[in-house]
């Protein structure tokens, strides 16, 4: 128990801790499908801006690869998001990129920043289609779980096929229930699957919907850290 | 305009002049019977002399520049007391666009003495703020204070030295690189050269902490054309910038900007 004279202080030593970690992420994350016509591309953050302090309108900008064109839209600001509205909708079954610029720095105003994690450019697509966007061994018993581009059926999962060395399993996967990780709203949907498979760090995992394949080497990751990877988080 | 120095005017009529008057609100080192606007610096106010109204422009020029201010001032003096308020309007640079907006009303309270004035000065934050600076922290960039002053100037025939000392407390949103709520120390010296009746040179160095620009020099003239007209013209030069001391941390010494200012005052 403190003494009472030391309890005067807590102020001071308060001073002295680190600030509050402070959340920044992107929506949607790199690679996710099937997003709606009337969606817009959120930059999450914290910031000192003040709300009336005009954006900058280059900050976000969006690249229609399918129409190869840019697309026209308006970045706003306030002091929790950055975000970018398309001038129309999105075209349906195109897709896109968008990067996000670091700001540019005023000798004579107020200091922009935005974490770097948040910056650089990613993919997003309006297809309805499914693909795997991420696959890493997971902590449970080294299951191989993958993060496909949208919510998946139960019939689309039963179709995929995994691959890992010479064994290759077709349906029994298990979905990781979202509310396990940190999941903010605005997001259009995802899915993470895991199918109980032995796999060490390092192996190649292949994994196989309708036609086509996507390979890669897996690590040991949980399905929190691997959003944060894909939405590009800090914090 | 007019109308600001008709009100300045009539408010200091009501109060008829004394000896003391006369005394305090000596003439500065013109030479002849021109209208005594009193002499002052840059950070160091004018105090003293008749009715005015001012307006004035700085133009901030070079790389770190794009920052116009012009402030509409006027002063009205009623006995031992002046009473001064200012409004500046800013046009500055945002990253995708430029922006004009209000600085802070400066509401101004001055007593004058035989050696020494004292002042207060408030600052309160406008609506449309402008996301920018000038020569003073607490001018421009919305906050809201108080601040106390004292100035006190000495005539030796053609020159006379001025000097000041201020403190205020000052709160602005918690926009860096203001520090939120912040204590502000300036002081400042000039000196005022008159060779001839009508114009002098002004030569000002001034200090104050916390500002973006702590350590500041102004060159300037003054003309007065005619009876209860004055001219300046001023080079103001932000040193501890050219040092490389900048609001964000150091930055590359080297001249980054200057400000170039020109007022216009008349008084009766």
């Amino acid at each position: 128990m403190l003494p009472y004279r030391m309890l005067s202080l807590l102020p001071l030593l308060a001073g002295c801790l680190p600030p509050p970690e402070e959340t920044s992420y992107r929506l949607p994350f790199d690679g996710q499908s099937a997003i709606p016509a009337d969606y817009v591309l959120t930059v999450v953050r914290q910031t000192t801006l003040p709300d009336d302090y005009p954006p900058d309108t280059d900050q976000i900008q969006v690249w229609d690869w399918t129409a190869s064109a840019p697309v026209a839209g308006e970045v706003a600001t306030d002091d929790q998001t950055l975000t970018f509205t398309p001038d129309a909708p999105w075209a349906s079954e195109h897709d896109f990129s968008w990067t996000v610029r670091p700001p540019v720095q005023l000798a004579r105003g107020p200091v922009l920043e935005l974490p770097p994690t948040v910056l650089g450019p990613a993919g997003f697509s309006t297809r309805n289609a499914l693909w795997p966007v991420w696959g890493w061994r997971g902590a449970n018993a080294g299951d191989a779980c993958v993060l496909f581009s949208r919510e998946a059926t139960a019939d689309e999962l039963d179709a995929v096929a995994v691959t890992v060395g010479d064994a290759t399993v077709t349906g029994g996967a298990y979905a990781v229930a979202m509310a396990d990780v940190e999941h903010p709203p605005g997001d259009p949907g995802l899915t993470i699957a895991c199918w109980r498979v032995p796999l060490a760090d390092g192996d190649t995992l292949t994994v196989t919907l309708g036609d086509q394949s996507w390979v890669g080497a897996v690590q040991t990751q949980s399905a929190g850290d691997v959003l944060r990877e894909v939405r590009q988080w800090s914090g | 305009m007019v109308w600001l120095m008709l009100a300045a005017r009539a408010w200091a009529d009501d109060t008829p002049a004394t000896a003391d008057d006369e005394e305090t609100t000596a003439p500065a080192a013109t030479g002849d019977d021109v209208v005594p606007l009193p002499v002052a610096g840059f950070a160091i106010r004018p105090v003293g002399g008749p009715a005015a109204v001012t307006l004035d422009t700085l133009f901030i020029v070079g790389g770190t520049g794009g920052t116009q201010i012009a402030t509409v001032a006027a002063r009205a003096p009623r006995g031992d007391w002046q009473f001064g308020a200012a409004v500046p309007l800013a046009a500055y640079r945002a990253p995708s666009s430029h922006e004009v907006g209000v600085g802070n009303l400066g509401a101004d309270l001055w007593h004058r003495g035989r050696r020494v004035d004292w002042g207060l000065e408030g600052r309160l934050a406008l609506g449309a703020p402008a996301w920018t600076w000038g020569y003073a922290a607490p001018d421009v960039w919305p906050g809201t204070g108080l601040a106390v002053a004292v100035q006190s100037s000495q005539e030796a025939g053609p020159v006379t030295l001025l000097g000041r000392a201020a403190f205020g407390i000052y709160g602005t949103p918690d926009v860096p690189p203001f520090p939120g709520t912040y204590g502000r120390l300036d002081g400042a010296f000039a000196v005022d050269w008159s060779p001839v009746a009508r114009a002098g040179l002004v030569g000002e160095l001034a200090w104050a902490g916390w500002d973006p620009t702590p350590v500041d020099a102004t060159l300037g003239l003054r003309a007065l054309p005619i009876d209860g007209v004055q001219l300046r013209a001023a080079a103001w030069m932000p040193l501890s910038l050219w040092a490389g001391g900048g609001p964000y941390g150091d930055v590359t010494a080297g001249f980054h900007e200057l400000g170039l200012s020109a007022s216009l005052t008349l008084g009766r």
